[in-house]
């Protein structure tokens, strides 16, 4: 997890930039598909609308003609003698009633060729003389009995002057299975009195076909009685108050105008059409839902989508992994390099800007080195300008006061002891001026040591005396020149002011494969208040030693002081061990 | 860098492509084991096909569709399909009625395929073989028989002194003069005819071994026709005498005797089940030959109706002439169930001697009416019904109008004869 998140933090730039373009692809691509979608259902709705109404215009036209064929084989039954004959005439003769059967079946074929387009049509008579005709009995398969007590009669008889149009629900008889079918009837009137019926009737199915083909498949059409009863339809499940809602929306429609509606938790678009000829209705419910489902499949425009946008996306991760890449490889070197010291270059790149940035980098990190180089030399100078100094550093006052021991001592007729005295200061100075290396062994240091506490011991007397423990094995270790000096000096000036006389003890030895120096006096000791110390050893400049040793030999190795008031004061060195040549 | 992006282009491409094509592949195959049929009357052409179907054990699988339509329907549909030479949205089998069928048959020859080699054509009754043939290639494979038989009311016959066996094998004029006396004593009809419908006519020619045209199926024999003459005055004598009353549709035909109001009926046997249905009427029915004709050649045997299944030529012929062969062809036991479910009598020979047929019916007082009418049915005269038998029909009604408003027999036909020939 930490490791994703640095991860994360490493290619920041790079998600930054890939998450902006991945929510804006997302946006405009769904933004684009569904103002897409919106405009295309709306235009498709109202193309729709426009040729479901000429849709309409034709079907009517269709149901027109059949309704005019109908209604003429009717008018021309109204005034035919033959039909009005066999439907008036009572059964006295027989021949008569064949004669009368042959002349209606005459006549009726003749128009029957009329109608010969439409399939599954049937032309009945029913007289008041209970003579019954039915042309193409398959295709209405009724029976006098039944069809004399029928609504449709009834209705027919109620009003004699019309053509009715009506809907004769299937049933199975006895003797017959009858489809649903449309009739067309009317009473066959003579100066007020109905001598008979004739019925035109068509099989639904094949009155549906009339205008089946023309709807659409998302498109319900209903064919209503002027009483709102279904009269034929692709869709024929309606159930009465679904059938009440429908006509109530239609009286509420402009005729030939379309509305809208909502039946069954469904949205329907309404068009309706009066058809005045045969006093019905024409309505066409079109389901909004289904029909924008079979302009477009959503499903597959939103996968289309999908895919265009997994694909953009895939190919900005690519090119904008590319583009930051680089950035990114930068980003990482220069951290590799600032663990490492600035020890390198950054590679170089091959985009331009970033390519820029690092040759600049580079640059800068050569100048960079340049000028540190520069200071160390400097600082390095100036180091061993110091060092020199310190090493000049006998004092004239103690060359003075030697120069002044030895006058005395020629003076007080003593000749060998000034000899002996001015061979020290002779050798002190060779060690300080002559050798100019900067180290040299434990054997001459020693040497420098014992000359100089000679001139001392001659001068001021034995007070203080001296012993030099030196390991044999140190001897040809090389250290750098008079660094034991100025704490032997220190503590013959400093180390005894309240005690007068004591001794002093020079070690060195090798331990744990390091030179160890130390300088032990028994003498006044100091406080362990630093100020004092520093303040006691104000002549040499311990921290100096210390930075020197350590600049020059490294961290582990320097100067320590130990040192307790009254007791005495021991300052430890330690070297690294460098056998001389 | 550029390659990686072209790559990409060129997949995500053909992934959009893909996409476009998934709605190719709804197409749905139509079954080739599925194979469809025509046929009208669910309760007996169409019941039968579809326990046909059940019957079928066949080697390879089929699926039967059948479709309904009115016969008309069915005639019209197939002139103008095969006038205009296409089998387009033809049936594999269709089914037609005897007297139609070689006018099929002689007009569309390429359009049939030929079914000897399917079945057997001695295995079914001779008259149904004719018409299903064409120079001696069997097309057709028979199915119904429509052998008639006169179904008469026992208790009415009874009511005025009359048995079922006065009626056995008797004459058309000894049918007449019991049929007055019956009409006296109780008002009813001794049975309907159709005027507009010459079924009865037809029956009668065919009892007497004659047709409307001579044995070559074209030539118009309808002058100097002793069977057709004697129809025509048996048919007029039945109406002038008040021995037959009128129908003028099926429904009419049905109430007639399911209401009582007819003493008998003469009809094919596919009239069994309408009177069945009547069950208040059961153990009162009984069935006996038609009368004959009272000239010679004339037996008391006749056909009214009856189809036959025919295979087109189109793609699965060999699976529907198959089935055909299978089932209405061979299945002896399938017949049995045709009898006893459909009430359906066949034609095919080898069957006739099953347990179905030798069943004793409550309903016609026990007899064994099955193996009687398959008895009859063997003694029907084949005829060759030729190309014109509506035509002909057509004409005859006409004239058999003049006939019963006083014109002369012989003039009515040959004034019929005229109009065939000149047609």
């Amino acid at each position: 997890m930490d490791k994703l998140i640095g991860k994360m933090k490493k290619n920041s730039l790079f998600i930054k930039m890939f998450l902006i373009m991945c929510i804006s692809i997302i946006v405009v691509s769904v933004a684009i598909t569904f103002a897409m979608l919106q405009m295309s259902e709306k235009q498709f709705i109202k193309t729709y609308s426009m040729t479901n109404e000429k849709m309409m215009d034709q079907i009517t036209t269709n149901i027109e003609k059949y309704g005019s064929f109908g209604v003429s084989v009717i008018h021309k039954a109204e005034e035919s003698p033959v039909v009005k004959d066999y439907l008036r005439n009572s059964d006295a003769e027989i021949l008569t009633t064949i004669n009368d059967y042959y002349g209606i079946r005459d006549w009726v074929n003749a128009y029957y060729d009329f109608l010969l387009p439409y399939e599954g049509i049937n032309i009945v008579f029913m007289g008041e003389n209970d003579r019954f005709y039915s042309s193409n009995y398959v295709n209405w398969p009724i029976s006098e009995e039944l069809l004399k007590t029928h609504p449709i009669t009834k209705n027919t008889l109620k009003d004699t002057e019309r053509v009715h149009i009506q809907f004769f629900r299937g049933t199975e008889t006895k003797i017959s299975q009858i489809e649903p079918t449309v009739v067309i009837s009317k009473a066959l009137t003579d100066a007020n009195h109905t001598y008979g019926l004739i019925y035109i009737s068509i099989r639904e199915r094949d009155f549906k076909s009339m205008y089946e083909k023309y709807v659409g498949l998302n498109s319900e059409m209903y064919l209503l009685e002027e009483s709102g009863k279904i009269l034929s339809s692709n869709r024929m499940d309606l159930s009465e108050e679904e059938q009440n809602d429908l006509l109530q929306s239609m009286i509420k429609a402009e005729n030939g105008g379309h509305t809208e509606l909502h039946l069954n938790d469904k949205k329907y678009l309404l068009f309706s059409q009066r058809l005045p000829y045969l006093d019905m209705y024409l309505v066409n419910l079109i389901d909004v839902k289904e029909l924008k489902h079979s302009l477009v499949n959503k499903k597959v425009v939103f996968m289309i989508s999908a895919a265009i946008v997994l694909v953009a996306l895939l190919i900005v991760f690519l090119i904008s992994n590319r583009f930051t890449q680089s950035h990114s490889k930068l980003i990482k070197e220069i951290a590799r390099l600032g663990q490492q010291n600035f020890d390198g270059y950054v590679s170089e790149s091959k985009n331009y800007e970033v390519n820029q940035i690092s040759t600049t980098f580079n640059r800068m990190l050569d100048q960079l080195h340049h000028y540190i180089e520069q200071v160390m030399v400097m600082e390095k100078r100036k180091r061993t300008a110091e060092l020199a100094a310190l090493q000049y550093q006998i004092s004239p006052h103690f060359l003075y006061n030697t120069l002044a021991s030895i006058k005395i001592l020629i003076r007080q007729q003593s000749p060998d002891q000034a000899i002996q005295m001015m061979d020290a200061l002779i050798h002190l100075l060779q060690t300080t001026i002559g050798n100019v290396s900067e180290t040299h062994r434990i054997e001459e240091e020693v040497t420098y040591l014992e000359n100089y506490v000679y001139i001392n011991h001659l001068r001021y007397g034995e007070a203080i005396r001296v012993r030099y423990l030196i390991h044999p094995d140190s001897l040809d270790c090389e250290i750098p020149k008079l660094f034991i000096q100025p704490f032997v000096e220190n503590a013959f000036f400093h180390g005894f002011n309240v005690k007068k006389s004591g001794a002093l003890q020079i070690l060195v030895y090798l331990k744990n494969d390091q030179l160890i120096c130390e300088v032990i006096d028994n003498g006044d000791g100091i406080a362990a208040n630093p100020q004092e110390k520093r303040h006691h050893f104000t002549g040499i400049g311990i921290e100096n030693v210390r930075e020197r040793i350590r600049l020059r030999y490294g961290e582990e190795f320097g100067v320590e002081i130990l040192s307790t008031l009254g007791e005495g004061t021991k300052v430890k060195m330690n070297f690294p061990i460098i056998k001389s040549k | 860098m550029k390659r990686t992006l072209f790559i990409i282009l060129i997949v995500s491409a053909l992934f959009l492509v893909g996409c476009g094509n998934d709605s190719g592949n709804g197409k749905s195959k139509d079954n080739e084991n599925t194979i469809t049929a025509w046929a009208w009357d669910p309760k007996f052409n169409i019941a039968a096909l579809e326990l046909a179907e059940k019957a079928y054990d066949g080697e390879e699988e089929i699926e039967l569709k059948v479709i309904e339509n009115a016969q008309d329907d069915i005639i019209s549909k197939l002139n103008t399909g095969l006038a205009s030479g296409t089998l387009k949205g033809m049936p594999n089998i269709v089914l037609i009625e005897d007297y139609r069928a070689q006018s099929f048959l002689q007009s569309y020859p390429d359009v049939f395929y030929e079914l000897t080699d399917y079945l057997n054509p001695e295995d079914f009754a001779e008259y149904k073989v004719t018409p299903t043939s064409l120079e001696g290639k069997m097309y057709g494979l028979p199915f119904d028989t429509g052998v008639t038989g006169l179904y008469v009311r026992t208790d009415i016959l009874e009511e005025a002194g009359y048995t079922v066996e006065d009626f056995t094998n008797i004459t058309w004029d000894e049918y007449i003069e019991m049929g007055k006396d019956i009409k006296e004593k109780t008002g009813k009809y001794m049975m309907t005819v159709d005027p507009g419908d010459l079924g009865t006519i037809r029956f009668m020619v065919q009892s007497a071994g004659e047709w409307y045209l001579d044995e070559d199926g074209q030539t118009p024999t309808l002058a100097n026709n002793k069977a057709l003459a004697e129809s025509f005055r048996v048919y007029k004598t039945l109406i002038t005498e008040k021995v037959a009353g009128i129908h003028t549709d099926w429904s009419q035909l049905l109430a007639g005797f399911n209401n009582g109001e007819v003493v008998s009926i003469a009809q094919g046997s596919w009239i069994t089940p309408s009177v069945k249905a009547e069950e208040s009427q059961a153990g009162l029915w009984a069935v006996v030959p038609i009368p004959r004709l009272d000239i010679p050649g004339g037996v008391n045997a006749s056909n009214l109706g009856g189809s036959s299944f025919y295979v087109l030529n189109t793609d699965g012929k060999e699976k529907a002439a198959e089935f055909l062969s299978n089932t209405f062809g061979a299945n002896e036991d399938f017949y049995q169930q045709l009898i006893e479910e459909v009430g359906a009598i066949g034609t095919y020979m080898p069957a006739t001697t099953g347990e179905a047929y030798k069943e004793k019916d409550a309903f016609f007082q026990y007899q064994e009416i099955y193996a009687d009418l398959t008895e009859w049915m063997e003694q029907i005269p084949p005829v060759n019904y030729g190309v014109h038998t509506y035509a002909m029909e057509d004409i005859l009604i006409v004239e058999m109008q003049n006939y019963l408003n006083g014109q002369e027999l012989e003039k009515v036909l040959e004034n019929a004869q005229k109009q065939a020939e000149s047609q």
